[in-house]
């Protein structure tokens, strides 16, 4: 007993928590920043190439190698790249000349705009969703309801994207812009119309899962005995769900909620091509499809950074939410 | 262990302001996640209000009541762009797009009108002076660039000794390398005269092929200077891979044009997403379509679709000096095995026309008698002849990089090629590979794409040993010398009676496959007016933004 009492001690098992995992997701962008430039060196071609494309004649393509330095060795262009990195600067494009965070910057804006808006209403509408289901479960609704969550879980997301457009911006109803090109210099959220068929996109894509988790986490707490006991005692319905079923439900449901984000932040890339939004997925494609390696480097390190907070932040929340596995075992 | 003396509990009963339980966590969680949406609601509800009537919707309506036909913002839509795109005058050329925002900005001395011949632009005329191997060009007068400096020779000469500087050659110099650069001369301040190092009697014409690489820069200027032209808009903004807008430039030379306030070019990655938005009302034309594009486009309500007939060429390319394409026999039955028409109908739905491997249609001294059908047996019999009566297996290499066709027509010369017992096996090279040192012009047979040209330019770019483009490295000490004997003369029936026989031997022993002329396929919003139709390639009529203007 002593030996867990001088535990009380020790950190808070929250702050235990976050110092390791800030450090391993440190060490991890370490290792994400080297193998993207061993990606970015295997890939045939190079900046020069891209530039010139069907002009390269091998003087011109030579000159310009120069004029890039692409000439000095992988190690000399990794190591000046990483040194910028930690002093703070993040180098200048390949392919423009304009400083990398002048173009990451914005684009990374654009997309945490419109991953934050679908994964707040992705959340809300999945777990909404699933918990009103949950009440009634094996009722006609429920079983509509899951089949329809199966067929969308299926279908990729430019799938629905392509349905968007079709439905509410050309064949069907021309009522939307069918692509949401924000204006450079503007934020994502200065022309709202233009971001509803990529939000809708992307939350329909998510809500499934959040949707299936939150139903199936929720029967399973309806059906134990402390909501049979809430019951008992004549407690209204929505009082059992919202007080009693629902936060013990919530544990699996924060899981799903952290991994939708991540999915997100993959799946805005083809989302982002197909509405043609300025975001860092369509950055991305534009940098490799140039040899752009220090644009590059950054979108990667922006997204692996993303991941890395996910992470973390979802396993907190996970620990918040579920209290017995905050105590010493 | 006993849950009762728990530090835990301990803690979440006596000092709450040091730990968080669950209760506490998911209200302020509740609550937060309340104002939070309650505030984005009304960030992006309230300017979303304010902002109806500066909707797109409302905007496009606005426009059609006020402007007549002068002002208003044209929306361009293009794909092929990318964070590497660029304002710099001099790689005006290396993509449509960059033509596109070039066109608008600066102006070439010479370029090829829609009509693919050529028209003077900022000169007012290109003449021999004595001989083919020395020019005069004779400076438009009256024009001023941008920031209000007047046009002139010393212009002219800043431009050619940049896209000539022999330690950093530009796309341009490709087309200029009879030019003697140490020659040039202000002969006075609208006349520049330039000597050659051999006759170059295609000069004008060769200027005019390459317009897109030969932009009029202002003496002087540098990368890191704003954008500064002649042409009919000026620079606003530019974001690379994303958009440009360019303003009317209220001093223009031509009177009375342009009449737009403003023209947007917008880059996409996605083709379809161009389609879109253009049937949606986001951009106002766009170019570079497909065939099945078109074919919806023309049937949409509110657009104009519209393919031009171009000389425009995506031969297939073998190289002469390597097997088995250095047996003649077996070019000649690569270029008789195909079904031309159905080669057309199959790779481009049908947007294209008749070619017999030789380029430059619109070339006053194009042979126009060259024609070039199927004909199985002759194909079958010449590979015989070159020793492959049974069977001879090649590999094509292509590339998206080329362009989005050059996929398909691979495959279609692969299925054709088959009927005589050739096996094509085709490698297909990543797009940032192609044109890179080892493949493009060392691979015994490819493919490649070239906008129009007239002939003697498009001969000096890839059938010379000294053409920077040789795919085929076609090298007839004969045709050599046709090419500089016909450079050398001022008698233009002489001349084209030189270059029908170039033609005939590009007919006979080339190095191309050229099975057709593609079309170019354009597509604009019925509200506009101005277009043309283009014979060059370049999409939306040379991209002549100046002549457009909207109905209403």
């Amino acid at each position: 007993m002593s030996v867990r009492r001088s535990g009380a001690r020790a950190p808070h098992p929250i702050i235990k928590l976050l110092v390791q995992r800030v450090a391993l997701g440190v060490v991890t962008l370490c290792v994400v920043s080297v193998v993207i430039f061993a990606a970015t060196q295997a890939l045939p071609g190079n900046a020069a190439v891209a530039i010139l494309g069907h002009s390269a004649t091998p003087a011109a393509l030579h000159a310009l190698e120069r004029q890039l330095h692409l000439n000095r060795s992988v190690f000399a262009q990794y190591g000046s790249w990483i040194s910028g990195v930690v002093s703070g600067h993040s180098g200048t494009s390949l392919v423009n000349g304009m400083p990398v965070w002048s173009i990451v910057g914005p684009a990374a804006a654009n997309s945490a705009v419109l991953v934050g808006l679908s994964g707040v209403i992705g959340t809300v509408v999945g777990v909404t969703l699933g918990a009103v289901v949950a009440l009634r479960k094996d009722s006609l609704l429920d079983h509509v309801s899951s089949v329809v969550a199966l067929a969308v879980t299926a279908l990729p997301e430019f799938v629905v994207a392509i349905a968007m457009i079709i439905l509410f911006a050309t064949v069907v109803w021309d009522v939307l812009p069918a692509v949401s090109m924000v204006p450079p210099g503007t934020q994502a959220w200065a022309e709202p119309r233009e971001l509803i068929l990529p939000v809708a996109t992307l939350a329909i894509v998510i809500v499934p899962y959040i949707f299936r988790m939150t139903r199936a986490a929720t029967v399973e707490a309806l059906a134990s005995d402390y909501a049979e006991m809430a019951r008992l005692k004549g407690l209204p319905t929505w009082r059992v769900l919202a007080v009693h079923a629902l936060p013990n439900a919530i544990a699996p449901v924060v899981q799903v909620i952290g991994l939708s984000f991540l999915y997100l932040a993959g799946g805005i890339v083809v989302v982002e091509f197909v509405f043609a939004f300025p975001g860092i997925g369509s950055s991305l494609v534009s940098a490799v499809s140039n040899r752009d390696v220090p644009t590059i480097q950054l979108l990667v390190l922006v997204l692996a950074g993303f991941y890395v907070f996910v992470n973390i932040v979802t396993d907190v929340v996970a620990l918040l939410v579920t209290p017995r596995r905050r105590l010493p075992r | 262990m006993s849950t009762t003396s728990s530090p835990n509990q301990d803690g979440d009963s006596n000092s709450p302001g040091r730990s968080v339980d669950r209760r506490t966590f998911l209200r302020t969680a509740l609550a937060g996640g309340a104002a939070v949406a309650a505030g984005g609601l009304l960030d992006v509800w309230t300017p979303g209000l304010s902002l109806a009537g500066a909707s797109p919707l409302a905007r496009a309506s606005a426009l059609r009541s006020q402007a007549k036909r002068t002002g208003g913002n044209l929306n361009v839509g293009l794909t092929g762009g990318g964070s590497s795109d660029t304002l710099n005058p001099f790689y005006g050329g290396i993509s449509a797009i960059g033509t596109a925002r070039a066109q608008q900005l600066y102006q070439p001395l010479v370029q090829l009108s829609n009509q693919a011949q050529l028209q003077y632009v900022l000169a007012e005329e290109i003449v021999p002076n004595g001989s083919t191997a020395n020019w005069l060009i004779r400076c438009r007068p009256g024009v001023t660039f941008h920031n209000g400096k007047p046009f002139g020779a010393d212009d002219v000469i800043y431009t050619l000794q940049t896209i000539l500087n022999p330690k950093d050659p530009l796309g341009g110099a490709l087309v200029l390398s009879p030019v003697d650069i140490k020659g040039l001369k202000k002969v006075d301040d609208l006349t520049v005269e330039v000597p050659m190092t051999s006759p170059f009697g295609s000069f004008p014409e060769q200027l005019a092929s390459f317009w897109y690489f030969l932009y009029i820069a202002p003496d002087g200027w540098t990368q890191k200077d704003k954008p500064n032209g002649t042409g009919p808009f000026m620079y606003e903004s530019f974001t690379p891979g994303q958009r440009s807008v360019f303003v009317r430039n209220k001093n223009y030379w031509k009177p009375g044009l342009p009449y737009l306030g403003s023209v947007t070019i917008l880059d996409f990655q996605d083709p379809t997403a161009v389609e879109n938005a253009l049937v949606s009302k986001v951009i106002d034309c766009t170019g570079q379509l497909s065939g099945t594009q078109m074919q919806i486009l023309q049937k949409t309500p509110g657009i104009v679709a519209i393919p031009s007939r171009t000389g425009s060429i995506e031969p297939f390319t073998m190289r002469v000096d390597k097997p088995p394409f250095n047996d003649v026999n077996v070019r000649q039955a690569f270029r008789y095995l195909i079904n031309r028409p159905e080669f057309i109908a199959t790779t481009l739905d049908g947007f294209g026309t008749l070619a017999a491997d030789v380029t430059s249609p619109y070339d006053p001294d194009f042979d126009q008698s060259l024609h070039r059908d199927q004909d199985i047996d002759l194909a079958k019999h010449l590979l015989a002849k070159a020793g492959y009566g049974s069977g001879l297996t090649v590999t094509l290499y292509t590339s998206l990089a080329i362009n989005s066709s050059a996929l398909n027509m691979a495959t279609v010369f692969k299925q054709q090629a088959s009927a005589v017992g050739v096996t094509v096996n085709i490698n297909q090279v990543s797009a940032g590979d192609f044109f890179g040192p080892n493949y493009y012009t060392k691979v015994p047979f490819s493919q490649i794409y070239y906008d129009y040209s007239p002939y003697l330019g498009q001969v000096a770019q890839t059938f010379l040993p000294t053409s920077p483009f040789q795919e085929t490295h076609f090298n007839d000490p004969k045709y050599t010398s046709l090419y500089y004997q016909a450079n050398k003369t001022q008698n233009a029936a002489v001349r084209k009676e030189i270059e029908y026989e170039m033609q005939m031997i590009d007919f006979n022993q080339g190095g191309y496959i050229i099975p057709c002329f593609v079309d170019s396929l354009d597509a604009y919003s019925s509200n506009l007016t101005g277009y043309q139709t283009g014979k060059v390639g370049e999409p939306l009529g040379n991209f002549n933004f100046e002549d457009y203007s909207f109905l209403s």
